[in-house]
């Protein structure tokens, strides 16, 4: 089922056109082409058909503007309906599974996150997809999403939607994602990119969701993996942050573990800040002046911080 | 393909031209008209004519017809009411009917709530949605679109401007959310939304607003930023970009100017950090967190 929603008969429908007449304020320059869809659109939504020609015809709309809101909302109707009956609902995501679920075109799909990733409206719809107790569905969830940030390892969208998927596949599936693939897929991605900010944020909710440093062999080694990443650029904004919130969450010494990484790295700002935070009220002025020096346009900051 | 934002660009346009004194410049009859052309039957507003509601372009409907003067001309209650039947048990708030919940959209209804005088609708969940937004706070400081998303600076606007209008900021720790905004300075000027990200001028309006809410405007070097912003005018169309050299749009000329106006600079009309309106008409609105504001200058 792949036609094109022009090859459907049409003949019963009577499109519904805008007036869009000049003078308008607002008089938006469509091509001819969108406003006859948009015409067709408006009738069988208005309607409420649920047909494969509406199906089609709703790619049509999504293909010109997928952020036309409306549209996705009445394709998840269609779907919700007459889904299983067009489409073979095995192909949702990237792998075939066999429960009960909602038929989509699981390749246009992909195709179509692949193409506009930062679309909220997708992301969103994918989540609509839902099949509980699925854990193929969870599964090609990950898969979509390491395809998107395969062009693009910093997309919100996509990363907001693994964490998602992950939160859900815990709450909704009796066998969930684990974490070991994850965790090392942010290995790899921060061992690509160590100033990956969307990788160590995620790499964070995963000891989150999964307490695993309060293990003190785990934590040492996770101690050690930051402490390598924070050598490659010791003023990478990422890490730091991270070290901070491991040590405070889950060492129970968190101030003398931060400031025997911090300790390594002299002269930087990051690092710096991180030995005064752990050093007694009346050695911070000291310090203070000092990363004034290093960050001369974030004295204001400084000063307020260390009160000097 | 701009329908699905017109109502937004509408509002952005006349901000602009209310900061630079010129907010008679569009016709206000004919705003008007194309705002309750985009009414729907339950009170809510679209994007244009026929579309679906949402509450996005509701609350720049409201804050248009708030510019205008002319929020007698629609039902407020009905609009309202189109909001909070947005509201899930939560306390939190969707955009539209499948829509997903995030910290955008509980900025959108709280301040459209609280534009319409409605704001008490909401007493018996605040509590709930105050939480949610504080849950969104990050071990970096900074706040993502929901609990456990990586931080932005667009989110932490959505989440402190509603605390804001609430009185609940003493909820979240506004020195470590203003420190990760302050770290979106790059040494030449510019501000990111992200670690890593190039500079772009609408994270001027982003960045800056929340540090103003939260009384720490000077934690970064305004006249540095002035220089980046001013650098991505368009010398033909006056226009602003995202950075020198790119297209100028609507989007990135009224958050440019609402950062500049902040700062202080090029003797624009003050905006208000909470509500992206100018000042002059804010003060005379009425909502809890107005008495325990911080003063915004640098």
């Amino acid at each position: 089922m792949s036609l094109f929603w022009e090859d459907y008969n049409w003949d019963d429908v009577q499109p519904v056109f805008e007036d869009n007449s000049s003078g308008k304020l607002a008089a938006i320059a469509y091509s001819d082409e969108y406003k006859k869809a948009m015409g067709y659109l408006r009738a069988v939504m208005g309607a409420g058909e649920h047909s494969e020609r509406a199906l089609a015809l709703t790619k049509q709309i999504i293909a010109d503007n997928a952020a036309h809101y409306s549209v996705w909302d009445y394709r998840l109707d269609i779907v919700k309906n007459i889904g299983n009956d067009v489409f073979d609902y095995r192909k949702v995501g990237l792998v075939k599974s066999h429960a009960p679920t909602i038929g989509e075109d699981g390749e246009w799909l992909n195709e179509l996150t692949l193409d506009t990733p930062k679309n909220y409206q997708i992301w969103n719809y994918r989540q609509h997809l839902e099949i509980k107790d699925c854990p193929e569905y969870y599964n090609g969830e990950v898969v979509a999403v390491k395809f998107i940030l395969e062009d693009d390892p910093k997309n919100f969208h996509a990363w907001s939607h693994l964490k998602w998927t992950v939160s859900s596949s815990l709450k909704n599936c009796s066998a969930p994602l684990l974490l070991e693939p994850l965790l090392e897929y942010t290995n790899q991605l921060i061992q690509e990119d160590v100033f990956n900010n969307s990788a160590w944020s995620f790499r964070y909710f995963l000891y989150q969701t999964w307490p695993v440093l309060k293990s003190a062999e785990t934590l040492d080694k996770e101690i050690l993996f930051v402490e390598e990443k924070i050598a490659m650029d010791p003023m990478n904004e990422s890490p730091w942050p991270y070290l901070k919130a491991v040590c405070n969450e889950f060492s129970p010494n968190a101030l003398s573990t931060l400031r025997s990484v911090a300790i390594k790295f002299p002269d930087n700002a990051r690092a710096l800040e991180a030995v005064a935070e752990t050093s007694p009220a009346e050695e911070q002025a000291a310090y203070c002046q000092k990363l004034c020096e290093l960050e001369n346009f974030r004295a204001n900051y400084w000063r307020y911080k260390f009160k000097c | 393909m701009t329908a699905h934002l017109r109502m937004s660009g509408l509002y952005w346009g006349l901000t602009a031209l209310h900061m630079l004194g010129a907010p008679d410049a569009l016709d206000r009859e004919a705003v008007i008209e194309f705002v309750l052309s985009c009414l729907d039957s339950n009170g809510g507003f679209a994007a244009h004519p026929k579309h679906d509601p949402h509450v996005l372009y509701t609350l720049s409907a409201v804050q248009i017809l708030f510019l205008c003067d002319a929020l007698d001309r629609i039902d407020k209650d009905k609009t309202a009411s189109f909001v909070l039947s947005l509201r899930r048990e939560g306390g939190e708030f969707v955009g539209d009917k499948y829509g997903e919940v995030d910290t955008r959209f509980i900025y959108t209804a709280i301040q459209c709530l609280c534009i319409l005088g409605k704001l008490d609708l909401i007493n018996d969940t605040v509590d709930k949605t105050v939480k949610f937004l504080a849950d969104c706070q990050n071990y970096d400081g900074g706040f993502g679109l929901t609990p456990g998303a990586e931080s932005h600076a667009a989110q932490i606007f959505t989440v402190v401007a509603p605390l804001d209008i609430l009185g609940r900021l003493d909820s979240i720790d506004g020195d470590a959310a203003s420190h990760w905004l302050s770290e979106r300075q790059l040494p030449e000027g510019g501000l990111n939304g992200r670690p890593e990200k190039l500079p772009d001028v609408c994270y001027s309006w982003w960045v800056l607003s929340p540090l103003a809410m939260l009384g720490h405007l000077n934690w970064i070097d305004g006249l540095k930023l002035r220089g980046f912003i001013l650098s991505a005018q368009d010398d033909e169309t006056g226009g602003l970009a995202d950075r020198k050299g790119d297209e100028p749009d609507v989007f990135h000329t009224i958050f440019g100017l609402a950062g500049l106006s902040l700062l202080g600079y090029e003797n624009l009309e003050p905006i208000d950090p909470t509500f992206c309106l100018p000042l002059a008409l804010t003060k005379k609105l009425d909502w809890p967190g107005k008495s325990k504001r911080k003063p915004f200058s640098t």
